[in-house]
């Protein structure tokens, strides 16, 4: 019994695929769980399991090329004991052979049953004419009854009518046959467009696009005062380094302010869906961290349920799943269901930055440098005079159609008011 | 401003007071009619263009007035003051200008682009000269007729430069025809200067060429226009042929109302406005003492009022109705069926059955005539007019120069002055040249204009007699292509006859396409019926039963396809042939009933295949029979090339018995 192994959907929002590289060739024999191929999605780069043992007969796609969801990828001629003659997928669950129930995980491939040989029912495959489809409608022909004695073993208008002039046949009351579909995989399978743009720049450029056409962006931005943070950092940066292996930056301290702030505005840690009328506000805080890659493409990581960290964790976390990115180690969890992100530009010595929100979050923030600059501070008694302080600048780009000016500012003020007067040191100590 | 004088001297010399009222009248309500309609269209009340004659009105009333009332002009966009003189209504032009029901054109064209045949103006086309050929042929019917109508054709100096002119003019002086031509010298062809347009130094010079007399005279002077057009419309009439005259004159304004006329440089303008033709025949008119400047303003708040009040009352006017317009395509057949009880008949091929038919016809209906070239003492390239010129004479059996232009032009106006002309394409090929005025004029008159062309325009199309890509084609989607005009093609010499007459007999435009190759096919030698009769146009004809597949015919292919079925049917497929016979209208009825019983069609035809009647009938059959097929629709075409001589070339482009066997046998 043949068996298919089709394009897994690795994401909601995936709809195609790209064969990275063959794990198995024709006549292997693979188990349940074998990695068979790696592929690469809008999403991840992954390997895909076998759903079942078998042996391979045939290898449906070629390296390189890129397939929708769903889409044949490989044949394999089932092992008995742990197959099903029908798709697992329609099976009603009570009458599944407990040992042939697969990986029930949405993201394991689907099988489905596919008649490679010629099955009993070849007419299913020809073409009815208009004329026959006509006749046999209307003097109910079970048409898998007539002989055709065309072109091909056609059936021709003869037949039809030779059929109706015997009275024979027409005795079903089913629809004549839908034509089956035309092996529409084969061809719809589209080549890599071009040799010399990564599928990761591919998919970055595709996204920006995607995004300048969906929101409304609009950038703003505001100054903050880290001075307060910059003496809990000098203070705590040596052992903190000596204890966690990675440098204390000033982005966890944004990240957990941010969070805060989203927690406060959550309308800013939402999802807008104007064409279906559709405005999420989550009640859970993914936060996305851009993470470059060496200059080598961009992919947001994300920190899961953001908002149960403390400064350290936060930390942690974001060393973590940059390392992750950067290996290319990542699973779909450390890439997927952001719902805001935070573009360090700062740590690449930025003034000031428009970032492009990433989809489907409202609103992107970006950190820039932090710098000693003078400052007018006022002192106790009312006077001025110039300072040296450490400062910075947090813009941030947000959706327009999804609110407003004010919004915006009030989220950023209240970020910059936990960054320049909470009590950090409580944090570290 | 000093004005030039003008004085009466010839024929004006004998009007009367109220014969020069008159002209002064159109002439002031051309000016004002005009002044106003400018005004409109700048003031954006106006649909369409104006293109104003002011300045001109002395060459324009001028012509008409040299003409006697029966006289038929035809003229172009800027002679408003001529149709104005000849009767033509202020609420007439206006009905016209707002595109109304009732106005001449009854909305199919706008502003000044129409004519009223009944009070002797051709409908007005934008292309220019092309009622020249028309008024040449009606002065061929006056001639034949001897009415004693003479026809002006009248343009600007710049259409004098196309081969339409050429070809009218010298067709008119070869058969010394009932012609005046008029050309209005206004200086500028839209924006182009005489030197241009033309090398002589005048336009008048070219009358040499056509062996026709010819006077330079000043278009601004009103009694000299009438002297000089009463002059030659008088010597035309007497049979002194035809003759040309320039008047020289210029337009106030642009060629349209949007055009300011930068292109003129003040003296010029100077020069003429000191011969405005209003100003210089008031002023003679004041001194002759037969009118006051009172008289003058009067008349003109009369005039203005008319004219505001007819352009008013258009405008309130019914719009056209666009569920009319495929209906008034064709002009109804009002004359009955000719019927005949077939009991006489000889044994004709193809070409004798139309020669027979011809013969017949001629004798039937003194009106019926014909026109082409060589068909006369010749009788014709392949003697379709053989003993025609011995028996009818060189009247009605009429040798032309090669202007299949100018002749197809004059058939459209002989039509229109009531004769039923046939004019002979000596190949079909041919017909190129004369498409302006089958697709400008014959087309469309009945349409925009009302009036039907019963003309036919017959000759031998089609490929195998080793003639090359000029001598060859298979015309009919070339002519099917444009509306109001009907095909025909028969493949038999019963088919040939009976359309033949069914095709002189109709109100309308027919291309009648005969196939060289059947003129004298040994085997296709049949009863033909003598006397009258006739096969209806628009039915085809099943011409052998079957029952596996229709294949759709006509012309030279019917004995191929004849042939075909035969010898399928030795292989058990029966092949039901039809032969269309008529392209335009289609016979859709018989292919859809055939295809309802066989579920196969296929379409043989020698025409190329890319937008051809086959792919008409394809359409039509997958529109309104799909539910009936049981195979995709074939076409049996020659390759999308021109014909070419080579015999192992043109073999391969002639669609053979092999080839439409081979592709009925896919059919399966």
């Amino acid at each position: 019994m043949s068996q298919i192994v089709t394009m897994p959907q690795l994401g909601e929002t995936v709809t195609e695929g790209t064969i990275l590289r063959w794990l198995v060739k024709v006549g292997d024999e693979v188990k349940e769980d074998d990695p068979i191929l790696e592929i690469s999605t809008d999403k991840v780069d992954t390997e895909v399991p076998s759903p079942f043992n078998g042996t391979v007969s045939n290898l449906l796609v070629e390296e390189g090329e890129t397939v929708e969801v769903g889409a044949s990828l490989l044949e394999l001629d089932g092992d008995k004991t742990n197959t099903n003659d029908t798709p697992l997928k329609e099976e009603p669950k009570e009458e599944t052979n407990e040992e042939n129930v697969q990986d029930t995980s949405p993201k394991v491939a689907e099988v489905q049953n596919h008649n490679i040989s010629k099955t009993p029912n070849e007419k299913q495959n020809l073409k009815l004419s208009p004329v026959v489809r006509k006749l046999a409608s209307e003097h109910n022909i079970d048409i898998e009854k007539v002989q055709g004695t065309g072109k091909d073993g056609r059936i021709k208008r003869q037949d039809i009518e030779k059929i109706i002039s015997s009275g024979q046949g027409m005795i079903s009351t089913e629809k004549i046959a839908e034509q089956p579909p035309q092996e529409k995989e084969k061809e719809m399978l589209t080549k890599e467009s071009s040799n010399n743009i990564s599928r990761l720049r591919k998919r970055i450029a595709e996204n920006m696009i995607i995004s300048k056409q969906t929101s409304a962006h609009v950038m703003t931005s505001i100054e903050v005062d880290f001075e307060n943070i910059e003496i809990v950092r000098a203070k705590h940066k040596a052992k903190f380094k000596e204890e966690n292996g990675f440098s204390l930056t000033y982005l966890p301290f944004i990240s957990l302010a941010t969070v805060s702030a989203l927690r406060e505005y959550p309308v800013v840690n939402s999802s807008f869906d104007l064409e279906n009328g559709l405005h999420e506000i989550h009640n859970h805080i993914n936060l996305g961290i851009a993470v470059d890659l060496n200059q080598q493409g961009l992919l947001v990581g994300t920190l899961q349920e953001a908002d149960s960290f403390n400064l350290k964790g936060i930390a942690r976390k974001i060393s973590e799943t940059s390392k992750l990115l950067r290996d290319g180690k990542y699973g779909l969890d450390d890439v997927s269901g952001s719902t805001f992100t935070i573009s360090n530009n700062g740590s690449f010595n930025s003034f000031l930055t428009s970032p492009i929100i990433n989809q489907p979050n409202v609103a992107i923030l970006s950190t820039e440098s932090v710098k000693k600059r003078p400052v007018v501070v006022q002192a106790q008694d009312g006077s001025d005079s110039i300072a040296i302080r450490h400062t910075g600048i947090l813009s941030i780009t947000w959706d327009h159609r999804v609110f407003d000016g004010s919004v915006a500012l009030l989220f950023l003020n209240f970020i910059k008011e936990r960054l320049e007067n909470a009590d950090w040191s409580q944090e570290l100590d | 401003m000093q004005i030039e004088k003008i004085t009466r001297k010839g024929y004006s010399a004998s009007l009367s007071k109220d014969q020069l009222w008159e002209i002064y009248k159109s002439m002031k309500t051309q000016r004002l009619l005009e002044d106003r309609l400018l005004k409109m269209y700048k003031g954006g009340q106006l649909s369409g263009a104006v293109y104003p004659g002011i300045g001109q009105e002395a060459s324009m009333a001028g012509i008409a007035a040299g003409m006697n009332e029966k006289d038929i002009f035809g003229g172009t966009h800027r002679d408003l003051g001529v149709q104005i003189k000849k009767g033509v209504t202020l609420k007439e032009i206006a009905l016209n200008f707002f595109g109304k029901h009732d106005g001449p054109s009854k909305g199919r064209d706008g502003n000044s682009h129409f004519g009223v045949v009944d009070k002797g103006t051709l409908m007005v086309v934008s292309p220019l000269p092309d009622s020249a050929p028309v008024a040449v042929g009606w002065a061929l019917a006056s001639q034949q007729s001897g009415s004693g109508v003479v026809a002006v054709a009248n343009c600007g100096e710049g259409a004098t430069a196309t081969g339409t002119w050429h070809e009218s003019i010298n067709m008119a002086g070869v058969l010394n025809l009932p012609v005046v031509f008029t050309v209005q010298n206004n200086q500028f062809a839209y924006s182009s200067p005489n030197e241009t347009e033309f090398g002589t130094p005048n336009v008048a010079d070219r009358a040499a060429g056509y062996g026709i007399p010819a006077k330079i005279i000043d278009g601004n002077d009103i009694y000299e226009v009438i002297d000089v057009m009463h002059e030659a419309c008088e010597s035309a009439r007497e049979g002194n042929g035809p003759s040309l005259i320039e008047l020289v004159t210029f337009r106030h304004y642009g060629h349209a109302g949007h055009d300011p006329a930068e292109y003129v440089n003040e003296e010029v303008r100077d020069f003429w406005m000191k011969r405005d033709p209003i100003a210089r025949f008031e002023d003679s008119l004041v001194e002759e003492g037969l009118f006051s400047t009172e008289q003058f303003v009067s008349l003109a708040e009369d005039l203005e009022a008319e004219i505001r009040e007819a352009l008013e009352w258009a405008k309130t006017q019914d719009d056209p109705d666009p569920i009319n317009e495929v209906e008034d395509m064709f002009a109804d057949r009002t004359t009955p069926t000719i019927s005949n009880d077939e009991s006489d008949t000889k044994t004709m091929n193809y070409i004798e059955a139309i020669t027979n038919g011809l013969d017949e016809l001629m004798e039937n209906d003194e009106n019926v005539f014909m026109m082409g070239e060589d068909i006369g003492v010749f009788e014709g390239a392949f003697k379709a007019t053989k003993g025609l010129f011995n028996k009818y004479g060189p009247f009605r059996v009429i040798d032309t120069s090669i202007s299949e232009g100018g002749f197809t032009g004059a058939a459209v106006g002989a039509a229109l002055a009531g004769k039923k002309p046939i004019v002979e394409l000596q190949f079909y090929d041919f017909v190129y040249p004369a498409l302006d005025q089958i697709t400008t004029e014959a087309a469309k008159y009945y349409w925009k204009a009302g009036k039907s062309v019963p003309m036919v325009v017959r000759g031998p199309t089609g490929a195998g007699t080793r003639s090359g890509p000029f001598h060859s084609i298979s015309p009919e989607s070339l002519l099917a292509h444009h509306p109001g005009i009907r095909v025909v093609a028969p493949s038999n010499p019963y088919d040939a006859k009976g359309l033949l007459v069914a095709a002189v007999n109709d109100p309308n435009p027919v291309m009648y396409l005969e196939h060289k190759k059947l003129y004298r096919k040994p085997d296709l030698k049949m009863e033909v019926p003598l006397g009258l009769y006739e096969v209806e146009i628009g039915k085809g004809k099943v011409v052998r039963q079957g029952t596996d597949i229709t294949l759709v015919t006509w012309s030279g292919m019917v004995p191929v396809a004849n042939e075909a079925a035969e010898v399928l049917s030795k292989e058990n497929i029966s092949v039901e042939v039809i032969d269309i016979r008529t392209i335009v209208p289609l016979d859709e009825e018989i292919i859809l009933s055939s295809v309802e019983k066989t579920s196969n069609l296929c379409i043989l035809q020698e025409d190329v295949p890319f937008s051809s009647i086959a792919s008409e009938i394809s359409s039509v059959v997958a529109e309104k029979g799909f539910w009936n097929l049981d195979n995709p629709i074939l076409k049996v075409t020659p390759p999308n090339t021109h014909i070419p001589f080579a015999p192992v070339l043109e073999d391969a482009f002639i669609p053979s018995v092999e080839k439409v066997v081979k592709a009925l046998k896919e059919l399966q």
